[in-house]
């Protein structure tokens, strides 16, 4: 029974296969999944400056400014929850200013790590997978 | 996430109490409050009164939402001036590249929001407009320049006072959306004021969306 199983199986495929394709194929596409994370720019809505750079603009990258122009970069931004911002009215931060003895940023880091409630993903919360 | 900002130390002079510790304010985000007289050891009246009741990226967007502190804390809050942020990655012990950008960037925006009197300088606190500030490392510098755009709700008629600075409780008037950008040029930016900025639009989807999230949609990137 068990060697006449594809037999049977096989030729009931076959001849409903082509209907499907034909079928998908007379059919629009339907995409599910959740909207776009943001609304984009097109010249239609926004106008052709929507696709032209800046024109009137002289400041330049020095010419060694060179960075990744090719990898995927939509997604690669960790979770996070809230962000704060502490001031200190300079920029010359050394290379992990939370270490910074005594300093307000050593004192939150410190603290942030037991003290901060894990906040539960609401029912509602969607995921936006790419654009 | 804790950033290090350029944002100036308020001058606390007049009524100063904190003894030998640094004493500084936070920017507090999505909740746009700024807490003032942070001190080292009014770290744990900061999380417990005003980081964990804030609300948060995933949180729904409430239009009676506020915060409050006790006054023995020490800590006084008020609302942000402004309406809209733009935070660049300027770390450059960390990498070269934020810090040949960072200042570039902050030039080129800061021409375009001239022209439309959005610009806000870092002791500006003119209410609306957009505050430009420089962060410390915030990760992805291979895709420099990092950019983050945090963008508010409109003010409602009961926000329409705005809290004076020192309120014990401030109605919250949050960020609605933040988009981060990456792979920034100065060539970038006026389209950047233009749409992302004052229309939460995103002009190039694919070489500089890295993701965010939208409150009123409650969709995130992640």
């Amino acid at each position: 029974m068990a060697s006449l199983l594809p037999l049977l199986i096989t030729p009931v495929t076959q001849k409903v296969a082509p209907i499907e394709s034909l079928l998908t194929s007379l059919l629009p596409k339907v995409t599910r999944g959740p909207p776009p994370l943001f609304e984009l720019t097109t010249p239609a809505k926004d106008g052709p400056e929507c696709i032209q750079d800046c024109s009137s603009c002289d400041i330049t990258y020095p010419e060694k400014f060179k960075i990744n122009e090719t990898e995927n970069l939509y997604g690669t931004v960790m979770p996070w929850e809230r962000h704060l911002l502490v001031a200190t009215g300079k920029a010359n931060w050394i290379s992990n200013f939370m270490s910074e003895e005594g300093s307000i940023g050593e004192a939150i880091a410190k603290t942030h790590g037991h003290m901060v409630e894990k906040v539960p993903q609401p029912a509602l919360h969607q995921k936006r997978d790419s654009h | 996430m804790l950033s290090a900002s350029n944002i100036p130390i308020p001058d606390y002079s007049d009524n100063d109490d904190s003894g030998e510790e640094p004493v500084s304010s936070v920017l507090l985000l999505p909740a746009f409050v700024i807490v003032d007289r942070v001190t080292p050891s009014r770290t744990p009246d900061l999380i417990t009164h005003l980081v964990n009741p804030s609300p948060c990226n995933t949180s729904s967007l409430l239009p009676l939402n506020s915060l409050s502190v006790p006054p023995e804390s020490g800590l006084k809050i008020r609302s942000c001036p402004h309406d809209y942020l733009i935070l660049l990655c300027s770390h450059r012990t960390r990498d070269a590249r934020c810090g040949q950008s960072a200042p570039l960037l902050k030039k080129e925006f800061e021409r375009h929001l001239r022209q439309r009197d959005l610009y806000r300088d870092s002791l500006d606190e003119r209410p609306g407009g957009v505050g430009i500030h420089f962060v410390s490392h915030f990760g992805g510098h291979k895709f420099a320049a990092n950019v983050i755009v945090y963008r508010r709700t409109p003010l409602l008629p009961h926000q329409a006072k705005e809290s004076a600075e020192g309120a014990a409780s401030v109605p919250l008037r949050e960020a609605k959306q933040c988009i981060w950008l990456a792979r920034v040029r100065p060539e970038d930016c006026e389209n950047i004021v233009r749409y992302t900025i004052l229309q939460g639009k995103v002009v190039k989807p694919n070489r500089q969306l890295r993701g965010g999230f939208d409150r009123e949609r409650c969709i995130t990137s992640w």
